[in-house]
């Protein structure tokens, strides 16, 4: 109850303070109709992206129904790049040249193609090792499944006596690498588009593993398997015959940005408070801990919820393609109310570092602006452990997974878990220090 | 009767500073107790170990006979505590201000409306009712700053510098709200002040603090008496350098007692005043001390102060 009144006095002074509400609202505004207006790139027709790959990868033996086969994934990957279409035309994504390592960093400094795509030697092992948990997942959930309803028949239980799982292999990790320079707009929309061929392909041989393990199972079993998602990995859609613009690429970055501001909004609000000694006159009343910071809570994500869809709009009407239906705004919601939630902690930690509401703005941008950078907001950061390392990077990412390049929102659960953790993390620290510094007796 | 609140051997020590040095105290239920001193003598911070806003380096404040560390939350409910500063909530309206504090402290939302609602009628603040903290003057925006402290009707009401800096109007309006406190509402409240009139008009008991320590606690009238019957004679003299040998020539005159330098100025005091003076004017101009201004008045609180401490409230203490 008491948390209800911090909110609800909370959202009084945030819907009247025009300073701060400009700040959060219309100020993210004004960039995503700066960014949406701006020129990154030529904004003509449909063009391939030119691309070098160095197809390093050195195939990997798979048991097919005790049968070895030697598989070079790395080829057939190739083959998707060069094959793949705009949605609804023959103009092809890509335009591959097969490049030796010297060839492709000369033409990449003269800027003759956009990027240089190295696929490693052990993608063919990277590729068997998904299709082996794949197998073991859809196997082991069908049986499962079929137990716990009581559909287990006799003749099934046999066939499950005479199968053996495949071994899932640990620690393997194929990395496809996309070289550019990150000043060359060029760049940044030709590796989002072969992250996304990465994503879809990595995804079509699930599906694909899933529907030959579902041909081998009993009927009964065959109903209990899980049904994944669709993805045609070889003409996954991308919407629209026009050029996919930076802007694409970005706005999503920009929602987040914005609930990051809110870190600003919150450190300088509780620095306000303590300085004008607030803090300390609800430190003596019933008021616990919980009740005031989750009573702040509320109303900043609401905000930041808010603020996802004040920006999508904005997005949208300055030529946003938004791929994926109202499921991915759902999640993008979701995710930027996450991101605000982090925002929130952040704004806690700022604020035990200052003395005074003055000291939060001058102090406040020092942190934000640069975290906002390294959340691969505005442009691509080459190492992925400072993007992912930030609940902040991993929601441009799910964001971008969702709204920019379409993938199913179960495809951007890996970010979105490890984004809940690291929030939970950050706001776990936040309120020991900001009960700590803040609302115990000196 | 267990009293509301007692002070045992409390200390505060900042490093190297003694903000409160071993004070006890006793307040009893009811009582208005006034905690004067001069500004950094430690009247607040000895106000915030009472309400449990700083913790004492040793000793242990009892609030109604019960320890105020470790006190459950629900006890919270006995202390209003008006800090110096003025602490509201600037985006909020006078009842908002209210209604929040009130229900901060857990109160329905029946009773902390009609608490909310008396107190902005006590204190003369019904006009702004619905305005802004912010747009509030100075002076209401005080009384707002109390009415936030007795929101949840504690039973013992502790008050940091309730009328500095406030208008005169307001200054009335707040002592005979703080009259009505301890006289009508039987509250026991708890002052801080470096003013000797405020204390001396609304106190029933006075302590006087200096350094961390205290001096003295009584009724305010039997304090006055402790300097001595008669009046109080300040002479303001040209030289101060010279106010040590003026309250040497004027202890020697006939009828004069306690007199002592305080800053440029010469304090005695005497039962017939007005022939006194004269002689005192005549030994010092005997020695060639010229008095620039001279004036007389009944003893004060500060008459105490000064004989308790050869300063001045006014006076910045001696570290």
């Amino acid at each position: 109850m008491k948390a209800l009144s911090v909110a609800a006095k909370t959202v009084r002074e945030i819907a009247r303070d025009r300073r701060t509400l400009g700040f959060l609202l219309a100020f993210p505004v004004i960039f995503v109709v700066v960014f949406g207006s701006a020129t990154f790139d030529t904004g003509q027709a449909t063009g391939p992206h030119i691309v070098a790959v160095i197809n390093e990868d050195e195939g990997a033996w798979i048991q097919n129904n005790s049968t070895p086969e030697f598989h070079r994934f790395g080829d057939e990957f190739v083959g998707v790049l060069t094959n793949a279409t705009y949605e609804n035309t023959t103009t092809p994504v890509f335009r591959v040249r097969l490049l030796t390592r010297g060839e492709a960093d000369e033409q990449l400094a003269s800027r003759s193609i956009a990027a240089v795509v190295t696929v490693p030697a052990n993608f063919s092992a990277g590729v068997r090792a998904v299709i082996n948990q794949t197998i073991a997942e859809t196997v082991s959930t069908a049986i499962l499944r079929a137990a716990a309803s009581g559909n287990l028949t006799q003749e099934a239980a046999d066939a499950i006596a005479n199968y053996t799982l495949p071994e899932v292999e640990a620690n393997v990790t194929a990395t496809v690498v996309v070289e550019g320079d990150f000043t060359y707009s060029e760049f940044a929309t030709t590796q989002a588009y072969v992250q996304g061929f990465v994503d879809g392909f990595v995804a079509g041989v699930a599906q694909a593993t899933a529907r030959a393990v579902l041909e081998f199972l009993p009927e009964e079993l065959r109903r209990e398997a899980p049904q994944g998602p669709f993805v045609d990995a070889r003409t996954r859609g991308v919407a629209g015959t026009e050029e996919f613009k930076v802007f694409d690429w970005m706005a999503p970055g920009l929602f987040v940005f914005a609930t990051l501001l809110i870190a600003l909004g919150v450190a300088s609000a509780v620095a306000r408070e303590t300085e004008g000694g607030n803090i300390e006159r609800l430190k003596i009343s019933r008021m616990s801990t919980f009740d005031l910071l989750f009573g702040m809570l509320l109303p900043w994500t609401a905000l930041g919820a808010l603020q996802v869809f004040l920006l999508f709009a904005t997005a949208v009407a300055m030529g946003f393609r938004w791929q994926g239906g109202l499921e991915s705004l759902a999640m993008a919601v979701g995710v930027g109310t996450m991101s605000a939630t982090a925002a929130v902690a952040l704004g806690l930690l700022l604020s035990t570092a200052v003395k005074t509401e003055r000291q939060a703005t001058s102090v406040g941008p020092l942190v934000v602006v640069p975290l906002a950078f390294l959340t691969e907001a505005f442009f691509p950061i080459a190492f992925t452990a400072l993007v992912e390392g930030s609940p902040w990077g991993l929601a441009v990412r799910a964001m971008r997974g969702v709204l920019t390049f379409g993938l199913p929102p179960a495809a951007e659960g890996t970010h979105v878990a490890w984004m809940a953790g690291q929030t939970a993390l950050l706001f776990a620290v936040a309120t020991l220090v900001f009960r700590h510094t803040r609302l115990v007796p000196e | 009767m267990t009293p509301a609140i007692e002070a045992r051997n409390l200390t505060k020590r900042y490093g190297d500073l003694v903000a409160v040095d071993d004070l006890s105290f006793t307040v009893e239920r009811g009582e208005v107790w006034g905690l004067l001193g001069p500004n950094g003598a430690g009247k607040s911070t000895a106000i915030r170990l009472v309400t449990g806003l700083t913790r004492a380096t040793s000793g242990e404040v009892l609030v109604e006979g019960e320890p105020i560390r470790g006190r459950a939350r629900g006890a919270r409910n006995l202390v209003g505590y008006c800090p110096q500063e003025i602490v509201v909530w600037e985006h909020l309206t006078v009842l908002e201000n209210l209604r929040f504090v009130a229900q901060m402290y857990g109160l329905p939302r029946g009773e902390a409306e009609r608490r909310s609602l008396d107190l902005v009628v006590g204190l003369r603040l019904e006009e702004k009712a619905g305005a802004l903290a912010a747009s509030l003057s100075g002076g209401m925006k005080r009384r707002l700053n109390l009415a936030l402290a007795l929101v949840h009707d504690p039973s013992i009401v502790v008050l940091d510098e309730p009328s500095a800096g406030l208008d005169p109007q307001s200054r009335i309006v707040v002592h005979d709200f703080i009259q009505d406190l301890g006289r009508r509402d039987g509250k026991t409240v708890i002052l801080t002040t470096h003013e000797m009139d405020v204390a001396d008009r609304l106190a029933h008991r006075v302590a006087i603090i200096d350094r961390g320590r205290l001096k003295v606690v009584d009724a305010p009238d039997r304090l006055k008496k402790t300097v001595g019957e008669g009046d109080t004679v300040v002479l303001r003299l040209r030289d101060p350098a010279r106010a040590e040998e003026a309250a040497g020539a004027a202890g020697a005159v006939a009828g004069v007692r306690g007199a002592l330098p305080v800053s440029r100025e010469l304090h005695f005091h005497a039962l017939d005043a007005v022939n006194v003076v004269r002689e005192v004017y005549a030994a010092l101009d005997a020695r060639g001390i010229e008095v620039e201004d001279a004036s007389m008045r009944k003893n004060t609180l500060e008459d105490v102060f000064i004989a308790l401490t050869g300063r001045a409230l006014r006076e910045e203490p001696a570290r």
